[in-house]
């Protein structure tokens, strides 16, 4: 509690800003006819006209009035176009940036006005992040510095010491993450919960266990309250308010992890007193109490506004109160850190919580020795975790491996991606040259627990049909004589040893492959791969979940390498378009996907099939299978030969188009590029800022990628960068001439 | 042994009419000769796997083996124009039998589609929004019946209940999904926890309205000292409360009404059947209260592990229960059947209510539709629908309608019925949701004029 005493600068100093309400408004007719008219006239009108207009959208009659019922839907698609950057075309000549940005103001001030309901900035969202210039990024002509807006974040599902009141979401942005009655519903029957238990071991009721694990969520986030005197929380007894505001000291300390100010304690004071006044069921009063301190703004946002020092040039730093969360919270930590003024103080902190995650061996992740969130934005950037998503039905069957989610023994996809996790781990513990050896190494870990006489028995023995929870052999072989195997000891191998080794064929490894272990501890084997493989994206488990039911999905594969490689964008789906790959075995996925060469579809299309074909030497389990493919023909099983070739179009990288005969190669001429590293600093930029990055965060971004290439290719050292960046230290308001944020008083 | 289903089934069905009686009085004289002040109400029922087109066809009948049916997996949608028949001169199918007692005042329509959705697996959101399903799971446009409830307020907006864990699928608007129930008791706490005698309960009373008081208080002291960049956030957190708060007000106020209805306590853990009945009957209780006059029930999750799926019905269900949606449309049909069933008896429950010169059910539109369309992997194309109910007499009910199928002039989408549900309820406006650019757009800004008197 002495720590904390130490970050108490206090919230309060929220009361000295002076919030910019209204933004000042011109007069909306005179900015549109000076400025916003002219741009329109000029450079939509043309396609967008009264004749013939293009996508049957004209603007020649919009004026200065914005209404909700009448033209506010097409403002806002004006608004869109202008914020994506995808009007006017590339060929026409455009307007200047100023322009743009006074006529998107304009349009955005008057949606607002008009009550027009708009669902943020779209650059805001996780899928528009690469609209965001590359080359401007990094080439160093913007040389502000960096700094981010102000702004609350939602604390990420797992930072709840007592359970999880939100729905996980696949991208953690402070900007898309509200908090509305969805999830005020269980937060407030989560927070009732908690203080029950949290009263009921308050008064002694209850003792806590010694052993943590035993003890109730709330009990082992906050310990046991220490009330100042039980007997006041009996009915009738006499009520001292010096014992409520030390209650209340307590309670706040334990939930909100720092001392509460003097409004604190007097304003939750004032509520729990007046409770315990009017209502003879005392200890009822204490839990509404408790509740309403953990259903407080501040136990569910993280605060990172920027209340600290104020620079020359307009931005003020994070103060030591908000640092103390925003530093260990970014590192998927919940308990603060005092004494952080500094950016060596920032550096130091980080760079301790990552040592201890080293040494931590706890239970979940954190045995691996990496820190934990290290891993979740690998899997969240390369996506390979959601294999056991995709639906494969009883196609897996002569795998002898129930393969996706469902109930029985675990089954093979969860095995894959926990496989792909531990290589990934391998790399980053090396922590040297990082990114190249996430997408080019041919090494591959194989978890096992078996020995080679008994996995050789259950082959000889295991149906074609065999799926886990159902007999191994036939009933009427057993009773034939012909398995000389009891069913018991079928039990006990398919129970406990029986575990993993059959996945192995996804890698391309025979039983004799492997060394194996005495089958009783779990092996993990890190091995060269016996067929050729290149990194992540050729791992069983990324290959799958960029599959579909029955075959490869060229489309996602060439998708995810031209957003999160190459750094462009696709487009959604155009409406009236049915996305779905035909499902034909008889057909080579080539001729199913022929319409998407038709002009219309090709504009995209060219950007995404030629990356996903070179992925045909894997089938969609992701096992090797070269240049040809078995197919039944006239039910005979025959090896028709595949077409893998395809290429790099449109990268905008000096020399990287062109063929590529498959996807090793493919992988590998990607890999060596500079553009495909910054496109990834990018990538881990938006996960630890939470945020896509702007123009604004150019200098951090530079720097991110020298420490990434001075290090070595150290994952940690970019990862520091990043933490101790100007991006993730500073705020600064956008708002021009407006003092958001006062400078803290003494 | 007595099953909470026995309970219920005796308390709320046998006995209806007679322990809604002073309901049933209060709803009269409050419409006392002015039919146009008859509150209107809606409820939409989704199912996951798809309403096969067949299954609306009232001649289909099960095929002599047993095993395949007539009509089944038939393309419904291979008309040129809209045909309309009478339902009553048809034959219902075994599964919709227990629609028989409302033939006249239900319509069963096939065809319309809704390509705007996308989708595959489910179009979530947009099974009732008419817009893209959205890959993040976040709502991009308001749903039907978040639109309705906007305009057809009660102390609960919209009640959202969703059987097997499932999600929501209704939206009050972009980015803001409309909050949803799972666990019977749940809803049977926050809809009727003012008159149970449950200790927690009771504690939950006379405290909740405090807490959410100064809940209120707290937030909007915190929303003030924030940058106006981020204000919005803190608003949908003080929004709830002030909702929750609300609420709980006029529930407190209501309460001897509240008793005299005695709505039963739901058992914990229920099987799928069971879940869903409970909440079909809690529902039909909040609406017989005058509590709510929108609700929407999620009846199954299309990729939900349904391991307690169809135990009360004998359907067969593979372990880990995701195959089943690939079992073909013959098994499907039962917990379609099922559905159909439960839609029907919420429909008993409010017909046995006497409201102005006819029954409750006379003034409620209970829908049904599939978030996944037609089928388990849908393309959108068509979304078969059931209506039973009327607003007023403002809808055509007792028809069998066949819209052409997508691509064709006179295809309809699902914003075409949307928009037709605003007009009957008194909202008229031109469209709802996003417009499908692949089909003529003139059908997708009027109601159906088949369906609208």
């Amino acid at each position: 509690m002495k720590e904390l005493a130490q970050v108490a600068i206090s919230f309060a100093l929220l009361l000295c800003v002076s919030a910019n309400a209204e933004a000042q408004r011109a007069a909306p007719e005179v900015v549109f006819r000076a400025t916003v008219k002219p741009f329109i006239q000029q450079h939509c009108i043309k396609c967008h006209g009264e004749k013939k207009p293009k996508a049957d959208l004209s603007l020649h009659l919009l004026n200065s009035q914005i209404s909700k019922d009448e033209n506010g839907g097409i403002w806002s698609k004006v608004l869109e176009q202008l914020e994506l950057g995808a009007m006017p075309p590339e060929k026409s000549p455009q307007p200047a940036g100023v322009a743009t940005k006074r006529v998107m103001e304009w349009i955005i001030t008057e949606l607002g006005h008009a009550g027009v309901e708009r669902d943020g900035d779209l650059l805001q969202r996780p899928e528009f992040g690469n609209y965001v210039d590359h080359t401007k990024l990094f080439d160093g002509s913007q040389n502000s510095p960096s700094y981010s807006l102000p702004r609350v974040w939602r604390l990420r599902a797992e930072l709840y010491p007592t359970g999880t009141p939100f729905a996980q979401t696949e991208y953690d942005y402070a900007a898309i993450q509200s908090v509305g009655e969805p999830e005020a519903m269980r937060l407030r029957a989560l927070s009732e919960e908690i203080a029950d238990h949290l009263v009921e071991f308050a008064m002694g009721r209850k003792e806590p266990h010694r052993n943590q694990r035993h003890n109730p969520l709330a009990i082992r986030a906050f310990g046991v309250p220490k009330l100042s005197d039980r007997a006041m929380y009996a009915p009738n007894s006499p009520l001292v308010r010096k014992n409520v505001d030390l209650d209340i000291t307590d309670l706040f300390a334990r939930i909100m992890r720092r001392p509460p100010t003097d409004e604190e304690v007097k304003r939750y004071g004032d509520f729990l007193e007046g409770m315990l006044k009017s209502e003879s069921d005392r200890e009822a009063s204490l839990v509404t109490a408790i509740r309403a301190i953990i259903l407080s703004p501040e136990s569910i946002f993280r605060m990172e506004l920027g209340m600290g020092e104020k620079l020359d040039d307009g931005r003020q730093m994070l103060s030591e109160q908000e640092l103390a969360f925003a530093v260990p919270m970014s590192l998927g930590k919940d308990k603060p850190i005092p004494n952080l003024k500094s950016r060596e103080n920032v550096e130091k902190a980080v760079r301790d919580i990552l040592r201890r995650n080293k040494s931590t061996n706890g239970p979940g992740m954190t045995r691996h020795g990496i820190t934990p969130m290290y891993l979740d934005f690998m899997r969240q950037y390369f996506g390979y975790h959601k294999a056991p998503d995709v639906f494969k039905g009883d196609r897996h069957a002569q795998h002898h491996i129930k393969f996706g989610a469902g109930s029985g023994a675990r089954p093979a996809a969860f095995h894959l991606v926990n496989e792909t996790d531990l290589i990934i781990v391998n790399i980053l513990k090396e922590d040297k040259d990082v990114f190249r050896k996430l997408l080019t190494t041919n090494q591959v870990i194989v978890t096992h627990r078996a020995d080679p006489i008994e996995y050789a028995k259950i082959l000889q023995y295991a149906k074609p049909d065999y799926r886990w929870g159902h007999a191994l052999i036939e009933k009427d072989d057993r009773e034939a004589g012909v398995a000389d195997i009891s069913t018991k000891e079928i039990g006990k191998l398919v129970g406990r040893k029986f575990k993993t080794p059959a996945y192995m064929d996804y890698y391309g490894f025979a039983p004799s492959d492997l060394p194996f272990g005495d089958g009783k501890t779990k092996n993990a084997e890190l091995l060269t791969s016996p067929v050729p493989r290149a990194g992540v994206l050729t791992q069983p488990s990324w290959l799958i979940a960029h599959s579909t039911f029955t075959d490869n999905h060229v489309v996602l594969r060439g998708k995810w390498i031209r957003e999160k490689l190459l750094g462009q964008s696709i487009p959604e789906v155009p409406i009236g378009v049915e996305a779905a790959i035909p499902d034909d075995e008889d057909k080579p996925l080539r001729d199913r996907l022929s319409q998407t060469r038709e002009q219309f579809c090709w504009r995209c299309h060219k950007k995404m099939d030629p990356l996903g074909y070179p992925f045909e030497i894997y089938d969609d389990f992701g096992r090797y299978r070269a240049a040809s493919k078995e197919r039944l023909i006239n039910g005979e099983l025959a090896r028709v030969p595949l077409d893998t070739s395809g290429a790099i179009v449109d990268s905008k990288v000096p020399g990287l188009d062109g063929p590529v005969e498959n996807a090793v190669e493919l992988i590998h001429k990607i890999a060596e590029t500079e553009h495909a590293r910054q496109v990834f600093i990018r990538h881990v930029f938006r996960f630890f800022m939470g945020r896509n990055e702007t123009l604004a965060d150019s200098q951090t971004l530079i720097a991110a990628d020298r420490v990434y290439v001075e290090s070595g290719g150290s994952f940690e050292e970019l990862v520091v960068s990043i933490l101790t960046s100007d991006s993730f230290l500073y705020r600064r308001t956008d708002e021009p001439n407006q003092e958001t944020f006062a400078k803290p008083k003494g | 042994m007595i099953t909470r289903r026995d309970l219920v089934r005796n308390a709320a069905l046998g006995s209806a009419g007679l322990a809604l009686l002073p309901f049933a009085e209060h709803m009269q004289a409050f419409a006392n000769g002015d039919a146009g002040k008859l509150p209107k109400r809606f409820v939409f029922f989704t199912t996951a796997n798809g309403i096969d087109s067949g299954y609306l066809l009232p001649e289909t009948e099960p095929g002599k083996d047993g095993n395949t049916v007539q009509g089944l997996g038939h393309d419904t949608t291979d008309v040129e124009n809209i045909v309309n028949k009478p339902l009553a001169t048809m034959k219902l199918p075994p599964w919709l039998n227990s629609l028989q007692p409302f033939v006249d005042r239900s319509t069963l329509i096939t065809g319309l589609s809704g390509k705007m959705c996308r989708g595959f697996h489910t179009v979530s959101y947009g099974a009732l929004g008419a817009h893209p399903a959205g890959d993040k799971g976040k709502p991009l446009g308001e749903t039907i019946d978040g639109a309705l409830s906007k305009l057809l307020p009660g102390i609960f907006t919209h009640i959202g209940v969703s059987a097997n864990n499932a999600s929501g699928v209704s939206a009050a608007g972009a980015g803001s999904a409309l909050p949803t129930y799972h666990d019977p008791v749940e809803v049977y706490n926050n809809l009727f926890g003012v008159i149970s005698d449950n200790p927690v309960a009771k504690r939950r009373n006379k405290f909740d309205g405090k807490l959410l008081d100064f809940m209120v208080g707290d937030v909007k002291t915190f929303e003030k000292r924030l940058p106006t960049n981020e204000r919005e956030k803190l608003g949908h957190y003080l929004n709830a409360y002030e909702q929750m708060s609300g609420r709980h007000r006029q529930l407190l106020a209501k309460k001897s009404e509240l008793i005299k209805l005695n709505p039963q306590l739901p058992g914990e853990e229920l099987i799928w059947e069971d879940e869903v009945e409970a909440h079909c009957e809690l529902i039909a209780q909040a609406m017989i209260a005058g509590l709510t006059n929108v609700a929407a029930i999620n009846t199954d999750g299309n990729t939900a592990n349904n391991a307690n799926y169809g135990v009360r019905s004998g359907f067969e269900v593979p372990a880990g229960g995701h195959g089943f949606g690939h079992s073909g449309v013959v098994k499907r049909v039962k917990p379609f059947g099922f559905n159909v069933s439960m839609m029907a008896k919420m429909a008993q429950m409010l017909d046995a209510v006497p409201e102005g010169d006819g029954t409750m059910l006379d003034n409620t539109v209970l829908l049904m539709v599939s978030t996944s369309g037609s089928t388990h992997h849908t393309r959108s194309t068509n979304f078969p629908m059931i209506l039973v109910g009327n607003v007023g007499g403002k809808l055509r009910m007792g028809q069998h309608i066949q819209i052409p199928g997508h691509g064709k002039a006179q295809n309809r989408t699902i914003g075409t019925l949307y928009t037709t549900l605003l007009h009957a309820a008194g909202f008229p406006r031109d469209g709802f949701g996003q417009f499908d650019v692949s089909t003529p757009a003139l059908g997708q800004k009027q109601p159906l004029a088949e369906l609208l008197t």
